[in-house]
């Protein structure tokens, strides 16, 4: 566990802020400790009871300079220090610069507008063809409609989907006819329920199949040249004709059934004889059911293929085909409406983006600027503390020296006069240059802030602009 | 802009495909199934592939035998008929007459249509399978029966002669792939100018085969069949002794055939 303590410790601390002066470079003034490496006071009493220094010494002995010395090197290293602190913290504020991305985030909304050109003249030359055709559909259509004297009415088109539906739903309605079926018809085949069902599929298979042509083929009553209309009616009546007369075979096939003795014998021979006879096959409830389902579901296929897509003939496969012309059309534009959109939202989140880096860098501008004041205010209580250290360990020497003197020897008249160490030049720590640029940079903030709300409003602007200008077509609908 | 809004739900492809597309199925099998049910010729009422197997009844007349015999075997048969032949086998039919030579033919042989209860109700109507099972099976089989007299007194009974014949224009004419079981109601007494079972005590069956008449006697068309002897009574009842029986046991062993058992037809 304590491993980890220290691994997570070792964690902060890398990655912590370092306002404090560094230890291990700024050196640590310790008198106690100075004094005892220096042997300032084992070496006054000895000097002092040899008499050395001599009283006429104007010179400053060993230790003497050896205290300065020391403290010497201490207060150059102090002062290193301070200017090496001085010059990392100049740089940080000299590469902290919120001027590019204040620029670049103004230059956003005319960046999306060349963005949103490139990317409308990619497409350029699809949505020039798409628009082609869909223009050349249209007019297609609107000739039919005058045509036909359509004007007015909106096709009631099916398209694939619904055809796929409708193909289906008239599949299993053969099914369902030929299920029902199939219980009437097993009563009279050998291969019992399953003969039943495949005998009544076949037949209801016609019966649907041909109902929904004819179905189909009555749509042209409605046509408006009077020799289509008749065949459309004439198509009508057919099949009419034909669901009845389907019922009336599969009536009559149901009705000999059980009359044939022998698998040999001829169903049909039988049924015509019925006929000739004038004898009608509805003897029994059955018979009349099966031909009762046969002409309703007649009727639902005439119904499906007469209202199978738009009952004008002709009129649907125009109506589709422009309705695809403009749907691709309209799809490209969809297309380049997203990726518009998508370019839009990027562009936002970049001006976001920016105002954030700019919000950090200023803030990491006047947390530097306030370490410099942390660093000069360290510097200078060291440098006065290696002044005072001096003062301090030197007046110990002499003091001792003196008390250690015989009394014959005074000490020298240079004892009386301070230690001093030679003038340096303390590194500039001020920062109205740095105010200067500060107040600047948050000029440029403020500038930008204030002008976010139309930068934002230039790229929705010009987004609408572009949008707009690929979507003339809808004045054709 | 309603042209180009997207479709929600489900499409009409997806529900046309599914309505269709189980229709469909069902119709398919509906068809499968009635194309490759299993159909019958309609002169042996064989199974199209051929008989499943078959039985083949060898009935004694060249001794009369008494009423209650006659009533007892002709029971015997429509049980057989009725219970215990199987759908798709084949009947075939032989008399055992004085003249072999002119009975080598089956009198009867069709295939059992199968009854109502033994079909497969969805693909079969019961009124047909009823009419193909009494009418073109039962009814004709129950006719060629009823001509069998079973008082004729012949001078010869070719029994090794008769089963030479049923092994070849029975079993083997045939080639049925399936079970193939004899079934006999005889006295099981040869009787011919060349080996007579009434004259002279009968052999053991290892001598009788030493002899000439004995090896011509062999019927290798029998082979692979099993055998049920329904025996009849004899004048002679006494030369119906178990002798008798181990005989035709050894005979018909020594054949290929395996002998389901020996049981004699009630009647005084």
């Amino acid at each position: 566990m304590s491993f980890f303590r220290k691994l997570l410790a070792f964690i902060v601390q890398l990655f912590s802020r370092k306002d404090e002066p560094d230890s291990d470079v700024l050196p640590n003034i310790d008198p106690e400790k100075i004094q005892r490496e220096l042997r300032v006071v084992e070496l006054a009493k000895l000097r002092g009871a040899a008499g050395v220094p001599s009283s006429t010494a104007t010179q400053l002995s060993d230790v003497e300079h050896s205290i300065r010395g020391t403290l010497g090197r201490m207060r150059e290293q102090i002062l290193k220090y301070g200017e090496r602190s001085l010059k990392i913290l100049d740089n940080r504020l000299d590469s902290i610069d919120v001027t590019r991305e204040i620029k670049r985030t103004i230059a956003l909304g005319e960046e999306f507008e060349r963005n949103a050109d490139q990317d409308i003249s990619k497409m350029d030359g699809e949505l020039t063809e798409l628009q082609q055709v869909a223009e050349d559909k249209a007019r297609a259509l609107e000739a039919f409609r005058e045509q036909h004297k359509l004007q007015g009415r909106l096709a009631e088109a099916s398209d694939g989907d619904a055809k796929w539906k409708n193909g289906g739903l008239l599949i299993a309605m053969i099914v369902i006819e030929g299920a029902g079926n199939a219980f009437l018809f097993s009563e009279g085949i050998a291969s019992g329920y399953v003969g039943g069902f495949v005998t009544a599929l076949m037949l209801s298979a016609f019966n649907v199949f041909v109902c929904f042509f004819l179905g189909r083929a009555s749509t042209y009553k409605n046509h408006i040249k009077s020799s289509l209309a008749f065949a459309g009616y004439f198509a009508f009546v057919a099949s009419l004709l034909s669901m009845v007369t389907v019922g009336l075979g599969t009536a009559y096939f149901r009705f000999v059934l059980p009359q044939l003795e022998d698998e040999s014998q001829s169903a049909i021979a039988l049924i015509l004889g019925y006929v000739h006879t004038s004898v009608l096959p509805f003897q029994d409830i059955s018979t009349c059911a099966l031909f009762a389902l046969t002409v309703i579901f007649g009727l639902m296929a005439v119904y499906k293929g007469y209202t199978w897509t738009d009952r004008y003939p002709g009129y649907a496969r125009v109506y589709l085909a422009y309705e695809d012309a403009q749907r691709s059309y309209v799809f490209v534009i969809e297309a380049l409406r997203q990726v518009l959109e998508q370019r839009k939202v990027e562009s936002l989140l970049l001006i976001d983006q920016n105002v954030d880096r700019a919000s950090s860098a200023i803030q990491n501008f006047k947390r530097s600027m306030s370490q410099k004041a942390v660093i000069k205010k360290v510097v200078d209580e060291r440098m006065v503390l290696a002044d005072e250290t001096l003062t301090s360990l030197v007046r110990t020497y002499r003091i001792e020296n003196e008390m250690a003197r015989p009394r014959d020897n005074p000490p020298p008249a240079y004892f009386d006069e301070p230690v001093t160490f030679v003038k340096a030049e303390m590194p500039d720590f001020g920062t109205e240059k740095d105010e200067l640029k500060l107040a600047e940079q948050e000029r440029l903030m403020h500038e930008m802030i204030s002008s976010l709300e139309t930068i934002r409003a230039r790229i929705q602007s010009s987004f609408n602009q572009k949008y707009d200008q690929v979507q003339p077509l809808q004045q054709l609908f | 802009m309603a042209i180009y809004a997207q479709k929600k739900g489900l499409s009409g492809k997806v529900v046309g495909v599914m309505f269709g597309g189980v229709a469909l199925i069902a119709a398919s099998a509906m068809i499968y199934i009635n194309f490759t049910r299993e159909t019958f010729d309609k002169e042996t009422l064989c199974p199209s592939t051929g008989p499943k197997g078959q039985y083949v009844v060898l009935i004694d007349n060249t001794s009369p035998f008494p009423f209650t015999q006659k009533v007892a075997l002709g029971q015997r048969l429509k049980t057989m008929v009725t219970e215990e032949l199987p759908e798709g086998y084949l009947l075939s039919v032989f008399l055992l007459g004085e003249d072999f030579k002119s009975n080598e033919k089956p009198l009867f042989e069709r295939c059992n249509p199968g009854q109502w209860k033994d079909r497969n109700q969805q693909t079969n109507n019961k009124k047909f399978v009823d009419r193909d099972f009494n009418q073109k099976f039962v009814k004709p089989f129950d006719d060629i029966v009823h001509k069998i007299s079973l008082e004729e007194r012949s001078k010869n009974s070719p029994i090794f002669q008769m089963l030479q014949l049923v092994g070849i224009n029975g079993f083997e004419r045939a080639h049925v792939s399936g079970e193939r079981r004899l079934v006999i109601y005889s006295d099981m007494l040869a009787n011919m100018p060349e080996f007579s079972m009434y004259k002279a005590s009968l052999p053991q069956y290892a001598e009788f085969r030493k002899t000439a008449y004995g090896q011509n006697a062999a019927a290798p068309g029998l082979n692979g069949s099993s055998v049920a002897i329904n025996l009849l009574a004899a004048d002679q009842k006494a030369l119906q002794s178990n002798k008798l029986a181990v005989f035709w046991e050894q005979y018909f062993q020594d054949n290929g055939v395996s002998v389901e058992g020996f049981s004699r037809v009630e009647g005084l």
